[in-house]
């Protein structure tokens, strides 16, 4: 009973003392110092995922396509790792896929609703990585983002890495987050880490009444 | 009487060959390089082939005259390749299974080392150890 625990404790400690490093001698976090936060816990966890999906896979029959290495990560990966499966899958057959699971372990003791919304993408960023580690591994090469509106609900998409990206070690993490109130769309971060540490950020604070599903990226990349 | 093993990552570049000391290195590596193509070409068929059992064991690649190569490949398309002697009959295709089996679960705690790096080449003693094992047994 005790060993579900001993993770979602280590992972806690890992989070803390990775910003805690960061901000050593600084009295505030600025967005750059975020960012290599998470850039951080994204490539250790994967390498985490790299291990993992190697051991996972073991006993297991080749897979016939994408949508079935998906289906397994849904199911059975997610259920070794997350102890749970996956409640949604979407895709649009091209590369993208959203995966959608409504009480993620590693959110559920923080909040039940909006609190600490803003903390959430700290805490998604290892497991980002472990996707994107084990479908690196299978053979697809991803961008795996993190998105969440209610606590402990969370959304996974992974995106196919465009061939014409030009870094050689890790993709580039994008995680979106937006607090958002039935009425009020608060504020949303979006950081882009390359390779070779080139990121942009942008924040926007408005007053407008959107539903996640209506935010079109093509808004975001204007403001950038 | 085993004459060499090797490892070969998903990009196809090898990540661990070992062969019996006295026979020609060279010759072996050149085996294993010419064996990649029935691998490639036994990979992609079982993508097409409809309600067969996706196996890893891609059993006998080819028989030359001298050797019998056999193929196995991982789910992170790492491929495993074990040569041998044709003039050995006594190896049954389930002891090559098990070896492989062998050194599928030997390469699994490689890449958990947190010392190694994936792509890199394989430097694990234990892993020496499990494929010195496998070559030093006479059948």
């Amino acid at each position: 009973m005790a060993d579900e625990v001993l993770f979602e404790f280590l992972h806690m400690e890992i989070v803390s003392h990775i910003y805690k490093e960061q901000q050593s001698g600084k009295a505030e976090l600025d967005n750059k110092d975020r960012a290599v936060c998470v850039s951080v816990l994204e490539g250790m966890g994967f390498r985490v995922g790299q291990g993992i999906i190697e051991r996972l896979t073991r006993d297991t029959p080749s897979f016939k396509d994408e949508l079935d290495i998906m289906k397994f990560i849904c199911k059975d990966f997610w259920t070794k790792v997350f102890r749970r499966q996956i409640d949604n899958l979407r895709t649009n057959h091209q590369g993208t896929y959203v995966l959608q699971d409504n009480k993620f372990t590693l959110l559920t003791q923080l909040s039940n609703g909006k609190q600490y919304l803003d903390q959430a993408p700290r805490y998604l960023a290892f497991s980002c990585g472990v996707v994107r580690g084990a479908l690196s591994n299978l053979g697809m090469e991803s961008v795996v983002t993190a998105e969440v509106s209610i606590m402990p609900s969370c959304k996974y998409q992974r995106k196919r890495r465009s061939t014409s990206s030009t870094q050689t070690q890790s993709s580039p993490l994008l995680i979106y987050v937006m607090c958002q109130t039935i009425d009020v769309f608060r504020c949303g971060f979006l950081f882009g880490l390359g390779g070779n540490t080139v990121y942009r950020w942008v924040i926007k604070i408005a007053t407008v009444s959107v539903s996640i599903p209506s935010l079109k990226k093509e808004k975001c990349n204007a403001l950038i | 009487w085993r004459v060499g093993i090797a490892v070969i990552a998903k990009e196809n570049y090898p990540l661990y060959i070992r062969s019996v000391a006295s026979q020609s290195e060279l010759k072996f590596h050149y085996t294993v390089h010419t064996s990649l193509d029935v691998v490639e070409e036994k990979i992609s068929a079982v993508g097409k082939s409809l309600g067969d059992q996706r196996e890893l064991y891609l059993g006998l690649l080819y028989p030359t005259e001298d050797y019998k190569v056999y193929g196995y490949v991982t789910n992170s398309k790492v491929k495993f390749v074990i040569v041998v002697d044709s003039s050995n009959t006594s190896l049954r295709d389930n002891e090559i299974r098990s070896m492989f089996r062998k050194l599928h679960n030997s390469f699994t705690d490689v890449m958990c080392n947190p010392f190694h790096n994936p792509g890199d080449p394989i430097q694990s003693k234990a892993f020496d150890g499990i494929v010195s094992g496998m070559m030093v047994q006479t059948g």
